[in-house]
C-alpha cells in the first residue's frame, strides 16, 4: 500500500507538482504583481514572491486613466465576429472537402493547409496593401476580416478531422430515408459534431484575442486597438515600463478566455480527441 | 411488384473493377442473398441498388422503373447497415420516426406505426431511451425498425448480424426470416457468413472478385456447385479437394490418386470419359465420409487418423490418406483416437469433380 503510493508520488504527483509549478509561475507573478503598490514592486530589499499590502492602485489606473475597457470590448468584438465568420466557412469548407468527394476535393484540403503555413510576418505586407485599397485601414473590420485568414484553414482542418470520426452511414442512412444533403448537415452532421465545432470555436476565439502582428500593422488609432496591443504600446513608454497596469492589464485580459475554457472544457477535450460515442 | 433487375452492371473504382457483369433478376418478395469473402464485390452491388454508389455500366430496374440516375430517396428503399447507424443524438422513437418525419406523414400516424414496429420488435419500453443505453441486439432491432417503419418497396441488409455474438445472431436470423414472411416485401441480404446464407436465402447468389459464381437455391449450391469456389465457400467443414486422375475405360472409370482408389458413379462417368488419363480435382465433402468396418465394400479407404474433434452431434477427424489430409465428419459414437487407422467410406454419388485448369464442375 505504502510502497504503490511512493511509486505514484514519484511516478506521477511530482512530475505534475514540476510542471504545474513551470507552467503558472508565470501567471503567479502576474497576479502578485497586479496587486503591488510601485513602492513595493521596485524595493528590492522585499520577498519578490510575496504581497505585504495588497493595493488596487494599478487597476485602477488600468481602468479609468487608460482606455482599457475600449480596448476589451474592440478585442471581444473582433474575436466574436472573426471566429463566426471563420467557423460557418469551415464548417461547409470541412464538409466539402471530407464529403463530397468532388474533382480536386483532395487537393483543395491540401491547399487549405498550406495557407496556414506561410506565417503572418510574410503575409502582413500584401495584406497591408490589400487593407490599404480597401479602405479598411485603422478600422475594426479590417481585423474582423483578415483574422479568418489565418482560422479558417485551422478549424477547417480540426473539422474535416471530426467529420471523419462520424460514420458516412449515417448520413447515407438519412438520405435513403429521404433528407437532402442540407437537411443531413443541419440535423444529423452539426449536433454530433457539436464538440468538433465548440473547440474550432474557442481556438479562433482565443486566437484571435492573442493577436497582435496584424492588429499592431493595420490598427493606428488607440481606441481601435485591442487588448494585446495596446497594453503594450500605451503602457510601455519608450524604455519605460509601467509594471503594475501592464500585469494587471495582462490579467484582466486573460480572465475571459479563462472562464471559456472552463466553461467549454468538456467539450473542448472530446472535440480534440474526436470521439463519437454512440 | 417490386422485382430488381440488374443488367450487365459493372462498377470501377477508378482502374479497378468492382463487381462485373452482374446480371441477376430478383423476384417480387423473394429473400435473396448475396454471399461472398470479403472485398467479392457484395456490398458495392447492394449500394448500387440502393443509389449510394453510382454504376459505371449496365441498368439497375426496381420494379419496373430503370433507376439509374434515381437518387436514393426516390427508390423508395430501406437498408439496414452493418453498424446500425442509428443517429446517437435521437431517441430510439425519433430515430424510427425519422424517415416518415421527412415523408411529412401526420403526427398521430407517426406514433401508431412506431408503435405498432415496435410491439413487432420487442423493443416498445426502450422507446424513449438514446441508442448507446440499449445492448447491441436492442440496437440491432431498432435499426430493422427503422427500416421496417416506412414500409418500402424493397429491403435492403449490408451484413446486419455481423455485429452479434453468436447466439443472438442465430436468434435474430429466424427473426428476420419471421419477418421477411410477415413484410412480404423484396430483401436482398448481404453476408459473409455462408450458414446465414443456406439459412435465409430463397435463392443464394455466390460472388468472388466481382463475378458472379453461382446463383441458386441453398441445396442447390450445396450439391450441385458449379465450380471448385462454390464447392469450397458453401460447407461446413469446407470440403476436401485431391488432386487425382481418372483410370479405366468406358463404364468402369476410376479416380485414383495414391492409395487412394473410388470408383466413379455411374452418372458421371459420360462425363469423365473426355478425362481418361488426365488429371482433374475430386471433391468430397466431409459429411459424404462415414466410418465403416470392412474395405470390402465399395468406395472404401484406409486412412490414419491425425486429430479428433467431437462437436456432439458429430466428430470432425482429421486424417490422412497417403499424402493427403482430409476432414471427415463422422457420427458422434465412433471410437477414433489420433495415431490409429479408420476404414472410412465416401458416399460415391455425391464425389465432385472439378477440371484442374478451369476449376469448373465437369458435368
Amino acid at each position: 500500500m505504502t510502497q504503490r503510493f511512493t511509486q505514484k508520488l514519484l511516478r506521477f504527483y511530482i512530475p505534475l507538482l514540476l510542471f504545474l509549478v513551470f507552467l503558472l509561475f508565470p501567471f503567479y507573478w502576474m497576479l502578485v504583481t497586479t496587486f503591488k503598490s510601485d513602492v513595493e514592486l521596485y524595493n528590492l530589499s522585499l520577498n519578490p514572491f510575496y504581497v505585504y499590502t495588497w493595493s488596487l492602485t494599478n487597476i485602477k489606473h488600468l481602468l479609468f486613466d487608460t482606455p482599457f475597457l475600449r480596448w476589451l470590448f474592440n478585442t471581444l468584438l473582433v474575436s466574436v465576429v472573426s471566429a463566426f465568420i471563420s467557423l460557418a466557412t469551415s464548417l461547409l469548407a470541412a464538409y466539402g472537402i471530407q464529403r463530397i468527394r468532388f474533382r480536386g476535393s483532395g487537393l483543395m484540403g491540401i491547399a487549405i493547409f498550406f495557407c496556414y503555413l506561410v506565417p503572418p510576418t510574410i503575409l502582413f505586407i500584401p495584406l497591408a496593401t490589400m487593407v490599404f485599397k480597401l479602405k479598411i485601414w485603422d478600422s475594426l473590420v479590417s481585423l474582423s476580416i483578415i483574422y479568418p485568414t489565418f482560422l479558417i484553414p485551422f478549424c477547417t482542418w480540426l473539422l474535416m478531422g471530426y467529420f471523419k470520426s462520424i460514420p458516412k452511414e449515417l448520413e447515407e442512412c438519412a438520405m435513403m430515408d429521404g433528407a437532402s444533403r442540407l437537411w443531413v448537415f443541419f440535423k444529423v452532421i452539426i449536433p454530433l459534431s457539436l464538440p468538433g465545432i465548440v473547440s474550432a470555436g474557442i481556438f479562433a476565439f482565443t486566437l484571435s484575442w492573442n493577436e497582435y502582428l496584424y492588429a499592431l500593422t493595420f490598427i493606428s488609432s488607440s481606441l481601435k486597438k485591442t487588448i494585446s496591443v495596446g497594453l503594450v504600446t500605451e503602457l510601455v513608454r519608450g524604455d519605460v515600463y509601467h509594471w503594475g497596469p501592464l500585469m494587471a492589464g495582462a490579467l484582466l485580459g486573460s480572465v475571459p478566455v479563462a472562464l471559456i475554457y472552463s466553461f467549454f472544457v468538456e467539450y473542448y477535450v472530446a472535440g480534440m480527441t474526436g470521439a463519437l460515442k454512440e | 411488384m417490386a422485382q430488381v433487375i440488374l443488367q450487365d452492371v459493372q462498377k470501377k473504382f477508378g482502374k479497378d473493377i468492382a463487381v462485373d457483369r452482374f446480371s441477376l433478376e430478383v423476384k417480387d418478395r423473394e429473400f435473396m442473398v448475396f454471399v461472398g469473402p470479403s472485398g467479392c464485390g457484395k456490398t458495392t452491388t447492394l449500394r448500387m441498388i440502393a443509389g449510394l454508389e453510382e454504376i459505371t455500366a449496365g441498368d439497375i430496374y426496381i420494379g419496373d422503373r430503370l433507376v439509374n440516375r434515381i437518387p436514393p430517396k426516390e427508390r423508395d428503399v430501406a437498408m439496414v447497415f452493418q453498424n446500425y447507424a442509428l443517429y446517437p443524438h435521437m431517441s430510439v422513437f425519433d430515430n424510427m420516426g425519422f424517415g416518415l418525419k421527412l415523408k411529412k406523414m401526420p403526427k398521430k400516424e407517426i406514433e401508431r406505426r412506431v408503435h405498432q414496429t415496435a410491439e413487432i420488435l420487442g423493443i416498445s419500453q426502450f422507446l424513449d431511451r438514446k441508442p448507446k443505453a440499449l445492448s447491441g441486439g436492442q440496437r440491432q432491432r431498432v435499426a430493422l425498425g427503422r427500416a421496417i417503419v416506412r414500409v418500402p418497396q424493397v429491403y435492403l441488409f449490408d451484413e446486419p448480424l455481423s455485429n452479434l455474438d453468436a447466439k443472438l445472431r442465430m436468434q435474430m436470423r429466424l427473426e428476420l426470416k419471421k419477418l421477411h414472411e410477415r413484410m412480404e416485401r423484396t430483401s436482398i441480404y448481404v453476408t459473409h457468413d455462408q450458414i446465414e446464407a443456406m439459412t435465409m436465402g430463397d435463392r443464394i447468389v455466390v460472388m468472388k472478385n466481382g463475378l458472379i459464381q453461382q446463383v441458386g437455391e441453398p441445396l442447390e449450391l450445396f450439391f450441385m456447385p458449379t465450380n471448385r469456389f462454390v464447392g469450397s465457400f458453401i460447407g461446413s467443414p469446407t470440403m476436401n479437394f485431391i488432386r487425382a486422375h481418372i483410370e479405366g475405360a468406358g463404364s468402369n472409370l476410376a479416380v485414383v490418386s495414391e492409395e487412394l482408389r473410388l470408383s466413379v458413379p455411374p452418372k458421371k462417368t459420360k462425363a469423365l470419359s473426355a478425362y481418361q488419363n488426365r488429371e482433374v480435382i475430386l471433391g468430397i465433402r466431409p459429411d459424404d465420409l462415414s466410418a465403416t468396418g470392412s474395405l470390402e465394400e465399395g468406395g472404401t479407404f484406409q486412412a490414419d487418423v491425425a486429430v479428433v474433434q467431437p462437436v456432439g452431434t458429430q466428430i470432425y477427424l482429421e486424417v490422412k490418406v497417403g499424402g493427403h489430409d482430409l476432414i471427415a465428419s463422422v457420427d458422434a459414437q465412433t471410437h477414433a483416437r489420433p495415431h490409429q487407422k479408420i476404414i472410412l467410406k465416401a458416399r460415391l454419388d455425391n464425389l465432385h469433380f472439378f477440371d484442374p485448369a478451369s476449376e469448373q464442375t465437369i458435368y
